[in-house]
């Protein structure tokens, strides 16, 4: 209750106080491990170390190893000209999918290698466990590499291993041995079954390479890994003869087939390794290990202020009384006073409807990433703020003035319940999600909210992927954001963008037999100030389980028009269908407030479908950007924590030439929360979508303020899993 | 000479977007952007390495400051990253299960909870103890009353929980006498040991008063992030 201190520790009480925050979480951080024996924190499993193309495994060879569920794996690897890119993520506790950016260098001084110095490929590869090890049974695994396109990289294997922690040995050993196919079955074959087709040059690509997989010459491979501590050794009998590498690109010459390296343990996150590959070649790799649920600094959040019971500030019956409510100034009071104290924990207050022995609070959180902790937060500045009579909670997150969902809960089960054991499963037990529905007309908006406006300046990056001459384009300047809200539900925001540098407008020009709706990015590129955004929007709830939103303006860079949307979504369900229809005009390139001619009526009905293990299931079907029309299917894991990993791909009625390169738009979208990153309360993440090839098939506009990400996050399903931020 | 002017203008580049990034700014009810928390981050480590050094003393207890402090505080010192604060009582309070509660807080909003004197949550700290059970059994004397399960909740996972089971055995380890800066108390040692259902082992350590039952002294383990804390009670 009280805020002084020792007189001593004030002289230099920030200080002291940042010393016991900031130090002894920078402390903790750096030794996760020195916990004695103490009972561990939640469980963390030592992955497996990865080869050259970032799967588990040995030097250039797999192992049958899986990485800990969920994990995600970037890796760099460097020998012989050959530089890799990896990104391993395992997505389900048996599978794991890979996508792979390689150059190779070309050492021939007679000729190029495709036509460049430096040849680029982008690859998918996909892993299956069989069975895991048992005692005396070895781990086994299969595994495509490379298994679309031009499979420069293809290859399959069946890959067992078996770890042995034998007595004479300090540490640990792991003995892996395979067949491979394809490269891997290019050195030391032993049998042959059936032809391997082969990739035909000037296809299109981006089709299954079916006729290749487990076809052909079949050779052996094998290793050995040891571990002990930070350190490893491994040594392996390689059967990729390299003959692409050795042969036309004469980037290096293969005199051995053994393999032999040291790893290093720098940090829980950072492997490096150093290697003597092929008896002519010295290599580098970096492995780097994240997982979604243990994150790279652990939260902190200032303690929230304890729930303290009516019974102790209100013994006389007479302050129970439900009088106050008829007071309109007595409302205002008991608003202003909520408002200040959610304004302590960094939210805002929308709007208040009170009567005598129930209340519902509507509140805006731009701070926590967990609407959960917002939810909890919001629940104890009520609890201190209204009048003892108030019994019911009704809290309302919203966004942009629309509510999401409402939570119910009663203020003496906040009082019974904060410091019992289990705390968070007794008060979720007691806790109901329901519709928002629309706030009463008796609702006491916030006067200071509206109307309101908000500004920001901030600097931007925008890349640009898989050029084959510059695989990777950038441009960098500063973003000037403002937005303007007269009333709840109502926003007006735009977004001017000044770039400083960059060298995405030296890039290829686009080639495309259909409207060029995306591949003339170039083109867009060539100017320096810019009109991003401006747009109008507006937010509402039509019915139960309904919102909707309509807008108007320049929504991205490229395109501009009408947009209208519609949801359903009960709070308790997992399915949510909507609607989304919009007409717009391709912006001028140099994005000021001017169209041009091609202008589309594009929308499509969406399913979303929550799945087990925080999997999302998105399947969109109609009618896309450059006239198309067809279906996008995306799956994603999507943590409560705002990591998103995930896949999709379109399938249109334009064939696989008019569309191009590819064949069909597939790409792989990913996001680290700032949170996850930093340990502070954050909405934020990095978002990244990468596609092996941008072309014009299968696009849809980019509208902001899309319902259906913001709406789930308010529903059951969140706020159950997250449940014990709730007393955070 | 090409080379040269790379890297000039990379030098450049460098410098205006930290400009950029140090400049930047936001206002008004809006999510931050996330360039801007990033930029944040940057400035207040960059303000930690070339900021003033300032580097505060915990001050030093002497009986006579004890004596001029009117309000209750205990000092907690957290072992493992060897720091130090006193605290003051926030909030006491029963609820249905035995034992009086107690929330004693920093000025920095950093709480600790306690039942008849065991932890039972840590907020505002890295790896929170979001609940526990423990054996208190509000009959007068504060400290464990008996041996037996113990549960506590941390914060881990995907914005979720994990348990932590221990079976615990008391043990009194008999009179002692206790200085806490300048005066001395009579008081029992009671030791906890208790094992980790999934292996480990913790032993808290409590020193109550033999006389009124006022638990002066402990040692607690606050989980496996923060590890063992102190506490001590230095004005009641």
């Amino acid at each position: 209750m009280t805020r002084r201190n020792f007189q001593t520790a004030q002289r230099s009480p920030a200080g002291l106080r940042r010393m016991l925050t900031g130090v002894a979480g920078l402390a903790l951080l750096t030794q996760p491990l020195a916990a004695q024996e103490a009972p561990a924190g939640f469980a963390w499993e030592t992955p497996p170390s990865l080869n050259f193309y970032g799967a588990p495994g040995l030097i250039d060879m797999p192992s049958a190893e899986m990485l800990p569920d969920a994990q995600f794996a970037p890796s760099l690897s460097y020998f012989a000209g050959q530089g890799r890119v990896n990104l391993q993520a395992q997505a389900l506790p048996w599978m794991t999918l890979a996508f792979r950016y390689t150059g190779i260098r070309n050492g021939n001084p007679n000729q190029l290698l495709f036509g460049f110095n430096t040849y680029y490929d982008r690859n998918f590869d996909v892993r299956f466990r069989l069975w895991e090890e048992g005692r005396y049974r070895p781990a086994v695994a299969v595994g495509l590499q490379d298994f679309a396109g031009t499979g420069l990289f293809g290859s399959e294997y069946i890959v067992a291993t078996k770890t042995f922690e034998p007595e004479a040995l300090p540490g640990r050993l792991k003995v892996t041995a395979g067949l491979g196919w394809g490269r891997f079955g290019s050195q030391g074959a032993i049998a042959t079954l059936g032809t391997r087709g082969s990739f035909t040059a000037g296809d299109t690509g981006g089709e299954l390479s079916t006729d290749q997989w487990f076809r052909g010459d079949v050779a052996p491979f094998a290793g050995v890994e040891w571990t002990h501590g930070k350190w490893g050794v491994k040594a392996e009998y390689s059967s990729d003869a390299y003959e692409l590498e050795t042969g036309s690109a004469q980037v290096f010459e293969r005199r051995s087939s053994f393999n032999f390296g040291v790893e290093y343990q720098a940090s829980r996150q950072l492997r490096l390794g150093a290697y003597y590959l092929y008896g002519s070649e010295f290599g580098v790799t970096a492995q780097i290990q994240m997982n979604p649920r243990h994150p790279a600094t652990k939260m902190q959040v200032p303690a929230p202020t304890p729930v303290v019971p009516r019974s102790t500030w209100a013994p006389e019956e007479a302050l129970w009384s439900e009088a106050w409510a008829e007071s309109r100034s007595a409302r205002v009071k008991a608003r202003d006073l909520l408002a200040e104290a959610l304004k302590q924990d960094g939210l805002i207050l929308e709007s208040v409807t009170l009567e005598g022995t129930r209340a519902e609070a509507r509140i805006r959180n731009t701070r926590y990433g967990s609407e959960s902790l917002a939810l909890g937060r919001t629940a104890r500045a009520m609890a201190r703020t209204l009048p003892p009579s108030v019994e019911t909670f009704r809290i309302v997150p919203t966004a942009r003035g629309l509510g999401l969902g409402a939570v119910e809960l009663r203020r003496s089960d906040l009082e019974a319940l904060e410091f019992t054991p289990e705390a968070a499963d007794a008060l979720w037990a007691v806790t109901g999600v329901q519709d928002a529905g629309v706030a009463s007309a008796e609702a006491l908006v916030s006067e200071e909210l509206y109307p309101s406006f908000s500004s920001s300046i901030s600097p931007y990056a925008s890349p640009s992927y898989f050029d084959p001459s510059v695989p990777f384009r950038i441009d960098l300047g500063v973003d000037l954001k403002a937005g303007y809200s007269p009333a709840p539900g109502w926003h007006i925001g735009g977004t001017i963008r000044q770039r400083f540098w960059g060298n995405v407008a030296d890039g290829r020009p686009g080639n495309s037999r259909l409207q060029p709706v995306r591949t003339d990015a170039r083109e867009y590129a060539q100017y320096d100030t810019t009109l991003n955004q401006l747009y109008v929007e507006r937010r509402w709830k039509p019915g139960h389980n309904l919102y909707a939103r309509a807008s108007a303006g320049y929504f991205e860079s490229m395109f501009g028009g009408l947009s209208g949307e519609v949801l359903w979504k009960p709070v308790n369900s997992a399915l949510g269908l909507g609607l989304e229809l919009n007409y717009v005009r391709q912006r001028d390139f140099e994005q000021r407030l001017g169209f041009q001619d091609y202008d589309v009526l594009t929308g499509h009905a969406s399913a979303y479908l929550e799945l087990p293990k925080s999997y999302l299931l998105q399947v969109d079907a109609g009618r896309y950007l450059a006239g198309d029309l067809g279906a996008t299917v995306s799956l994603t894991r999507t943590f409560n924590n705002g990591w998103r990993l995930g896949g999709f791909f379109t399938l249109t009625d334009v064939s696989a030439e008019d569309f191009g390169e590819g064949s069909f738009d597939k790409g792989i979208t990913l996001t680290v929360p700032v949170a996850w990153l930093l340990g502070q309360p954050s909405r934020n993440g990095y978002g990244l979508t990468i596609r092996p090839t941008q072309r014009d098939g299968g696009q849809r506009v980019s509208v902001p303020g899309r319902l259906y990400g913001q709406v789930r996050e308010a529903h059951r399903r969140s706020l159950e899993q997250q449940r014990a931020r709730f007393w955070e | 000479m090409r080379r040269g002017m790379k890297t000039g203008l990379t030098r450049a580049l460098g410098a205006g977007l930290l400009l950029a990034l140090l400049a930047s700014c936001a206002r008004g009810p809006e999510a931050t952007p996330l360039e801007l928390e990033i930029g944040k981050v940057v400035r207040d480590q960059l303000g930690q390495r070339f900021g003033k050094a300032e580097k505060p003393q915990p001050p030093t207890l002497t009986r006579a400051l004890l004596d001029s402090i009117k309000e209750p505080h205990i000092e907690v010192v957290i072992e493992e990253a060897e720091l130090r604060d006193y605290l003051t009582l926030q909030l006491a309070r029963r609820d249905e299960l035995p034992g009086r509660i107690e929330v004693w807080r920093t000025v920095d909003n950093i709480s600790f909870a306690f039942r008849d004197g065991m932890l039972i949550s840590t907020r505002g700290l890295r790896g929170t103890m979001l609940s526990a059970s423990v054996p208190a059994d509000g009959q007068g004397a504060m400290g464990p009353a008996s041996g037996g399960q113990r549960t506590y909740a941390f914060r881990g996972d995907d914005e979720g929980a994990f348990d932590v089971n221990l079976a615990c055995e008391l043990q009194d380890l008999g009179a002692e006498s206790l200085e806490i800066v300048g005066l001395t108390y009579p008081v029992r040692h009671l030791q906890e040991r208790c094992s980790g259902s999934r292996g480990g082992e913790v032993v808290n350590d409590y020193w109550i008063d033999s006389r009124s039952g006022r638990l002066w002294q402990s040692r607690q383990w606050a989980g496996p992030s923060v590890g063992y804390i102190r506490i001590r009670q230095v004005v009641i």
